[in-house]
């Protein structure tokens, strides 16, 4: 629309019209207004000091104001030869403007689907490095999971559910225009499903080179509807980000330089309540242990009589100096949190925009530091962006941006990181160190040979303080991202756009653990480089006619030609030579590995785009694509998929006007969206070389017996191709309404969305006797309904200024994989640890459900109960143990503003969806749990007893079954067949359901007259907390428990957790100033 | 102005609508791996693939089965209680490498290797494919054969019944010799990580891979005249140096070190712990009132320094354990400072282990002895010979240690125990002594590979003597129990076929922790009489049986009565 703007072909001149537009907020000159004269296309833009000159006819006549953003105004000119006008702000949002997929912008009301947009200041208030996170309980339908409080750890982003099987299932994202490569790249590759497990650490995804503070806004192109026009990618939604520089516009002021700053703290956001009676040991006695089952400390018990210990390391090499020593045998309570440090943020931020009514230029620069909790973690990122536009003098409009980000990382190790024995993580032990561990007072370091020494036997686990050390991640990535387009108006109904983007990064990311720790005794270190740029051209006929007073087109046609490369390199080294280079030229072994490979793709679609409204209340959209794709065979490489959507605005079409009901929006829409695959997966190959793709038992390749030649191998795929691979199609039925009343005191958003995601391209499981372990191949159906409401209530709007305003999201749904293949029961998915838990799809039930071990039920439910020992039954087989899919997600932002102050506070709500934790296990077996100080006495299982190799319950005389009466003690409930260690997977499942105050903000906005005779157009000045307060009822007492936490970051596993990162608690407080 | 740049645009449309052409799109040909390799690269990925899902690491059948033959003991593990499941990892992962890798490999190879004539591969990957099932037959029942690895025109094959597969396998031994013996263009090298490429060898595998799978099925069919016939031909491994094992590497990156001995001699990171039963027969110790079994003899065994690895050495109390230790010497209480005894009799050994069946009983049993703790030693995996002086198990050991398969001692006993029962006329005793030499020279092969000290000549001669003269002592069932306990110490690191020998034939007779006089030993579980499947194929074959109760009769496979 704004590209429209008529020019003048005037013949006959009758008279001359002059005005001035201005705001009617601020008073400020409007540049950049369109002026129209009504039922005609002659008209003006206002220059910057919002003066405008129009010639008009010689009687009458009306002039249409509009702008976006501001209410359209229409005013008779009668007689006069001067008009001017106040414009004001159009705080009706069906009135709003949105951007919406390839950069169409249209009315919020002629939209048959929802939209949410998110301005570029809530997502830079928040001090929150990561863009995604700040949407977190403010948009429905979007469910936002960060893996850690890593700095730069990855998030994990749906929109309306899991939708496709096994590969990607998060949005595109699209940066001015051209989208952008959200990759999660780790030390096992950037596959969707397998790894995260063994590569140890808090990786990021790519959009964390974005750079929150050159966002303009984000919009959330949520279903299919919406999105069809994106193409292949599209089908889980999309969020389309313009960022300042991408759209540098005519700005009020000739230049505006925004300052912003923020400096913050971050600490650990909850502890465990620690007990601190009993030490190390078992069955009331010390022992150098790892559980805290052992002897109480003097004067906690009236038997407790050891006072003193001999020193952890007496007796290891090295460490003669502790040889016969001995240390005092007493608490350490503060030994965990000790461990924490806290962490700061530094954020810097210039932004310089200017122009005039020809040209514009916006520039962006920052950074950002960003310093862990956790000792030895890091993020640092540097932005450039800078981005113009112009017009020329011969009507075309050229602009173009370039973006340069520099990001790195550096991570620990936590997790399960690989390593061929013991725990090199940071968080080995270190939630649930031994009571009596004096973890800060002793050396972490072997004088001689620099190994990890620490309470327990130094090839267990390393020493948190010499695992942060002397092991990690590193990341380091430059992000590169520059556009050119060019518009031009052949008609002036009809415009012409193209618009070619090139969006890249090079990513270097290395993995190490130094010599002589446990994991890696010679040392380990694996490098993985990504070079992936993706080029993405559009070319664009935009029609905007009005047929007649009834009638208006908005219609689109567009070509768009995609390819995406990729490059990766990555190979293990092991045996470092010198102690402390963490480069791949240290090692004396080094083989490359299988994530190493070249990938291209290319894609080519046209499509189209027409909105017919009538009467301005009613509004049909059609749109279509059909796309060509290099990863098909042949036969099936074009696909074509078509969308319909529709929008009334009752009260409009039926005159219902009343200051009880402002507006009423009915929208309903279907749509469907194509989807092709990844490259390469037409054949099924050989790989050179290989043998960890499978399992990794059998030896390494090339094979050199001792003595012998070296023999190179080549080991065949595990997946089976389809020749006759089809696109996927996901088709949505979505309707809705939009409610706005009481003058807009009280807004409403109900959208029901029903998505069928059918022939999905994805690895079915094949027994593995067929040869394969998976079959690529079209099959199976995902359903996901659901229910998103938003709400906006303002109860108090006092004439003083007083503004209290509430905002209310909520999200439900409902997934359920309808359909795999016939014979198969389940999909696994994912990686785990040999009989451990692991995801898997069932039809019937919700997106990867977690499959674990369980114990014996009667028929009665009872657990049957081994007369042996008094503990429980291992069942043969692995059952569902948990649904990791949250019942619903509410988000509720209160906010009041008086005076310049904004108070403002995120609460929101997770119901449901378990996590599996190995964190809350370990905590429980190793007995350090406050409530765990209770332990004198004995406990009886519930159950009857059980045959433990039939598992049929014994019966007694009469055929009664026989309730257990073997007592255990309460040490051993937490060992064994019971709750704790070596216990059955479904112990360690709990219902996440959370209670958050995820952010509260008190912000103070100067007022204008006390800058008046400053340089300064706006000063404001924050403080906000992230992650206040969390409260999660389903975890164990005094657990304290985040579960806002995953192992497998941004993949598709989800509710797993093996001793990850603990989530972060902030305070930042935010200056921002515009000159 | 206006004209001339519709012009442009045009021009720049066509130009980008030409660059679609058909090329455009024709760019999804691999460039990173190959369709197809030759012979000489599958061979051997299918030959170290079949080892390593069968071996002794974490991964293979052997590993398991060495627990339930009383060798080891795993710490914090339901195996010690004979409890296994379909979603274990020794049950899962041999099943994986051998279907989707190795014999996927090998049926590729011979369908190749036919169409090209080239015989050799044929031949060899036949006998190969035949030891794999025989051997999968043995652990599981009943597994998919003739519907297996024929993907995509069958996706969901039937499980055979391993009575109807063994005679299948007899006939492809038979093909494969045939395939062996024909002349061809084509010559196996150095590819063939067993052997070399030498057909004979592979002849004389077939062979004893048919005597050993007859002498297993002799109490349920008559295998008189086959046996015959193997042993009259005597094309049979003959020596030591023919035997069927896979000599490993001392590359770390990549790895091509023993997977067992990456396992165990990782600084701290023994899994296993030694079996007290196991160790108490070769020590000719009964500390915990274990079952006197008849093919008990009053000698220790010289091969123990070979077999275990004691870390601290042959010294006690100054020396003892890092943490409270279960069976062991003794150690120094943390709380006390004084040294408590636990088993006399270990004084001076250096031994340290725990028991079995005594996960969360036992309170000793559960403390980290990664650092003190008797590890598997040289001759089973690789480690070192324990010359008593101790020092940690740190990746210090021989890493190259082959992986045994099937031995020329093997052979021996396979033939001792075919005469003893009658299947055929011939010495038993000769072939009992020639095989109890053999195993020792098994051991003294490796001890010579390596650099350590051999076993001298008159302590395999006290030895042998003192068997034969149990056994000559001794009636035929007697008898039998002693072939098979030697059979089942000289097996030590190769435990699928023990466990199959024990279920033949009841020997040796296992220890049972309900009959000792230790209280914190409790077995709540039957000896399982196979494998269970791999759950996850159960869950996605339509055509697969339901899960298996492994102590359940249905379980037992054909030959066992």
């Amino acid at each position: 629309m704004c590209l429209t703007i008529a020019w003048s072909e005037v013949s006959a001149q009758e008279r001359t019209v002059t005005g001035r537009v201005t705001s009617a907020d601020d008073g400020a000159a409007l540049p950049g207004v369109n002026v129209v004269i009504k039922g005609t296309a002659r008209g003006t833009v206002t220059d910057v000091s919002g003066n405008y000159s129009l010639e008009v006819p010689e009687a009458g006549g009306e002039l249409i104001f509009s702008f976006i953003g501001l209410l359209t105004q229409e005013v008779a000119i009668g007689q006069r030869t001067s008009v001017d006008v106040q414009m004001r702000s159009d705080v009706t949002q069906l009135g709003e403007v949105v951007v919406t997929a390839v950069g169409i912008e249209r009315q919020k009301k002629a939209l048959g689907y929802s939209v949410e947009t998110v301005s570029g200041d809530q997502v830079q208030q928040v001090s929150e490095p990561d863009p995604l996170r700040a949407l977190s309980g403010k948009v429905p339908g979007v469910n936002i999971i960060s893996s850690s409080g890593a700095p730069g750890s990855s998030t994990r982003i749906t929109i309306r559910g899991n939708s496709s099987l096994l590969n990607n299932n998060q949005p595109l994202f699209v940066v001015d225009g051209i989208p952008y490569n959200n990759d999660y790249v780790t030390t096992e590759g950037t596959n969707t499903n397998t790894g995260g497990l063994t590569s140890g650490g808090a990786f990021s995804s790519r959009i964390a080179d974005l750079d929150p503070n050159d966002i303009k806004s984000m919009t959330i192109l949520k279903g299919a509807n919406a999105a069809a026009l994106y193409g292949s990618r599209a089908a889980n939604g999309v969020i389309v980000i313009t960022t300042k520089s991408g759209s540098a516009s005519v700005s009020k002021k000739g230049l505006e330089v925004t300052y912003s700053g923020t400096f913050g703290i971050e600490k650990i956001a909850n502890l465990p309540d620690f007990q601190n009676v009993y030490g190390t040991g078992a069955n009331f006695a010390y022992a150098q242990a790892n559980g805290s089952w052992g002897a109480p400390f003097i004067g906690k018990r009236p038997y407790a009589n050891l006072d003193s210990i001999p020193h952890w390391y007496a007796g290891r090499p090295g460490m003669g100096e502790f040889d016969g020593k001995k240390v005092p045998y007493r608490a350490y309570p503060n030994n965990v949190k000790d461990f924490f440090e806290t962490g700061k943020i530094f954020e810097n931020s210039i932004s310089i925009s200017g122009g005039n009514e020809k040209s514009a230029m916006s520039l962006t620069l920052s950074q950002l530091k960003q310093n862990g909790f956790v000792p030895e973690t890091e993020f640092l990122r540097h932005n450039i962006s800078i981005g113009g536009k112009t017009n020329l003098a011969n009507g075309l409009i050229i602009g173009g941006n370039l973006a340069y980000t520099r990001s790195s990382q550096d991570g620990v190790l936590s997790g399960s990181p690989s390593g061929t024995q013991g725990d090199p993580s940071a968080f080995g032990r270190t939630l649930y160190f031994g009571r009596n561990w004096d973890v800060q007072g002793q050396p972490y370091q072997n004088p001689v040979d620099f190994g990890s020494e620490f309470m327990v036997g130094r090839d267990q686990v390393n020493n948190p303080y010499w695992s942060v050390e002397n092991s990690g991640i590193r990341s380091k990535v430059d992000r590169y991202v520059g556009s050119i387009n060019a518009a031009y108006d052949i008609r002036d109904w009809l415009n012409v756009t193209y618009r070619i983007g090139i969006n890249g990064y090079a990513q270097s990311t290395y993995e190490f653990q130094r010599p002589n720790g446990a994991g890696s005794p010679l040392g380990s270190i694996t490098i993985v480089d990504v070079f992936s740029d993706e080029i993405n051209s559009d070319l664009m006929a935009t029609i905007t006619k009005d047929i007649n007073e009834d009638f208006s087109v908005r219609a689109l046609a567009g070509w768009n030609v995609n390819q995406r490369t990729s490059r990766t390199r990555s190979a293990d080294g092991v045996g470092y030579v010198v102690f402390d280079i963490d480069d791949i030229t240290n090692v004396n072994d080094v083989t490359p590995n299988s994530n190493s490979a070249y990938t291209r793709r290319r894609l080519y679609g046209v499509y189209a785009d027409v909105n017919v409204g009538f009467r301005d209340w009613a509004f049909l959209t059609l749109t279509a694509r059909n796309d060509w794709t290099s990863t098909l065979p042949q036969k099936n490489r074009s696909f074509f998929y078509p969308a319909i959507n529709a929008s009334v605005i009752l009260n409009e079409a039926l005159d219902l006007n009343t200051d009880l009901i402002n507006s009423i929006k009915i929208r309903g829409g279907w749509a469907s969206v194509g989807n092709d695959t990844d490259p390469y997966l037409l054949s099924t190959v050989y790989v050179v070389n290989d043998y960890d793709a499978v399992t990794g038992n059998a030896s390494g390749r090339p094979f050199a017996p001792a003595g012998g030649p070296t023999i190179p191998t080549a080991g065949q795929s595990s997946v089976l191709t389809d020749p006759d691979l089809k696109p996927e199609i996901t088709t949505e039925i979505e309707t809705g309404v939009d409610i706005r009343a009481l003058q807009d005191r009280f807004g409403l958003s109900v959208t029901y969305y029903n998505k069928q995601s059918k022939d999905q391209i994805a690895q079915i499981s094949l027994p593995e006797e067929t040869g394969f372990q998976s079959q690529l191949t079209n099959f199976g159906t995902v359903s996901n309904k659901g229910i998103e409401i938003g709400m906006v209530v303002t109860p108090v709007k006092l004439s003083n200024g007083l503004t209290w305003t509430i905002i209310g999201s909520f999200t439900k749904n409902k997934n359920e994989i309808t359909e795999l293949r016939d014979g198969v029961d389940e999909i696994q998915f994912g990686s785990g640890f040999g009989g451990s838990v692991i995801s898997v799809h069932r039809p019937g039930q919700p997106y990867g459900q977690l499959l674990g071990t369980v114990n014996v039920r009667d028929d009665e439910g009872n657990f049957l109960i081994n007369p042996a020992n008094g503990q429980f039954i291992r069942a043969l087989d692995q059952e569902i143990i948990g649904d990791p899919n949250p019942d619903y997600i509410l988000g509720i932002t209160n906010s009041v503003s008086f005076k310049g102050f904004t108070i403002s506070a995120v609460w929101d709500l997770r119901k449901g969806g378990d996590l599996f934790s190995t964190t809350v296990n370990a905590i429980l077996g190793r007995g350090v749990l406050g409530y765990q100080a209770e332990r004198e006495g004995n406990a009886i299982l519930n159950g009857v007893y059980g045959n433990p190799d039939t598992f049929e319950p014994y019966l007694d005389e009469e055929g009664n079954k026989i309730p257990n009466q073997t007592m255990i003690e309460v040490n051993s409930l937490y060992f064994g067949e019971t709750f704790g260690t070596n216990a059955a997977d479904e112990w360690s499942v709990f219902d996440a359901t959370t209670y958050r105050l995820r952010e509260a903000s008190v912000s103070y906005r100067f007022p204008k007259h006390l800058l008046e005779r400053t340089p300064f157009g706006a000063i404001s000045i924050g403080v906000t907390g992230r992650n206040l307060w969390n409260y999660s009822p389903n975890f164990p007492k005094d657990m304290n428990y985040d579960p806002e936490t995953n192992q497998f970051g941004a993949r598709n596993v989800q509710g797993i957790e093996y001793s990850t990162t603990p989530s972060a608690r902030r305070f930042a407080v935010t200056v921002r100033a515009t000159f | 102005m206006k004209s001339k740049i519709n012009r442009i645009l045009i021009a720049f449309s066509l130009c980008t609508l030409l660059s679609c052409e058909k090329d455009f799109l024709d760019i999804n040909d691999d460039p990173n791996n190959p369709l197809d390799v030759p012979l000489q690269l599958m061979l051997p990925s299918a030959q170290l693939d079949m080892v390593g899902a069968l071996g002794t690491s974490a991964g293979g059948l052997s590993q398991i089965t060495m627990t339930y033959m009383h060798q080891t003991v795993q710490r914090s593990s339901g195996q010690n209680d004979y409890a296994i499941q379909g979603v274990d990892y020794g049950v899962t992962a041999p099943w994986l490498t051998l279907y989707t890798r190795s014999l996927a490999e090998i049926e590729t190879i011979i369908a190749k290797s036919e169409t090209m004539e080239a015989y050799p591969y044929l031949g060899i990957a036949q006998v190969m494919k035949a030891y794999a099932y025989s051997l999968m037959v043995d652990v599981w029942g009943d597994v998919p054969y003739t519907e297996a690895n024929r993907a995509p025109e069958i996706v969901l094959p039937v499980y055979d019944q391993g009575e109807e597969i063994y005679p299948k396998l007899f006939d492809l031994l038979n093909a494969g010799i045939e395939n062996l013996e024909k002349e061809s263009i084509f010559e196996v090298g150095q590819e063939d990580v067993f052997y070399g490429g030498d057909v004979e060898s592979w002849i004389r595998l077939a062979n004893s891979i048919k005597l050993k799978m007859y002498n297993q099925i002799r109490e349920v069919q008559d295998v008189s005249s086959e046996v015959e016939a193997l042993l009259n031909e005597g094309v049979l491994i003959s020596n030591g140096e023919e035997d069927f094992e896979l000599v490993y590497g001392t590359s770390v990156g990549p790895d091509n070190r023993n997977p067992g001995y990456v396992q165990e001699w990782t600084p701290g990171g023994a899994n296993y712990y030694i079996s007290p039963y196991f160790y108490e027969v070769m020590q000719d110790m009964n500390t915990f009132n274990h079952p006197d079994y008849g093919g008990k003899i009053d000698i220790e065994d010289p091969r123990v320094p070979y077999y275990f690895y004691n870390q601290i050495g042959t010294v006690s109390e100054a020396d003892s354990p890092e943490n409270p230790c279960s069976y062991c010497y003794g150690y120094i209480d943390p709380n006390t400072e004084s040294f408590v005894v636990k088993v006399p009799e270990l004084e001076g050994t250096g031994m340290v282990s725990i028991y079995p069946f005594s996960l969360d009983i036992d309170p000793t049993e559960g403390y980290a002895q990664g650092a003190s703790q008797t590890v598997l030693g040289l001759y089973p995996l690789g480690g070192k010979f324990d010359n008593g002086e101790g020092g940690a198990s740190s990746l210090n050991g021989n890493p190259q240690v082959q992986q045994r398969l099937l031995n020329y001692y093997a052979i021996k006993f396979i033939e001792a125990e075919l005469y003893l029962t009658g299947v055929v006329p011939g010495d038993h005793r000769l072939a009992f002594q020639e095989g109890i030499r053999a195993a020792f020279g098994k051991v003294n092969e490796i001890a010579n590979d390596v650099g350590a000290p051999l076993i001298e000549d008159e302590a395999i001669t006290a030895y042998e003597d003192a068997v034969l003269a149990a056994y000559d002592d001794a009636d035929d069932e007697e008898k039998l129990e002693h072939i098979i306990t030697q059979k089942w110490i000289a097996s030590f690191g190769w435990d699928v076929d023990a466990y199959t020998d024990y279920r033949r034939t009841g020997y040796p007779v296992l220890y049972d922790p309900n009959t000792d006089n230790l209280n914190f030993t409790v077995r709540t579980k039957e000896f399982p009489f196979s494998f269970p499947w791999p759950s996850n194929n159960l869950a996605v074959n339509g055509n697969a049986p339901s899960q298996k109760n492994v102590t359940a009769v249905e379980a037992k496979p054909f030959w066992m009565n």
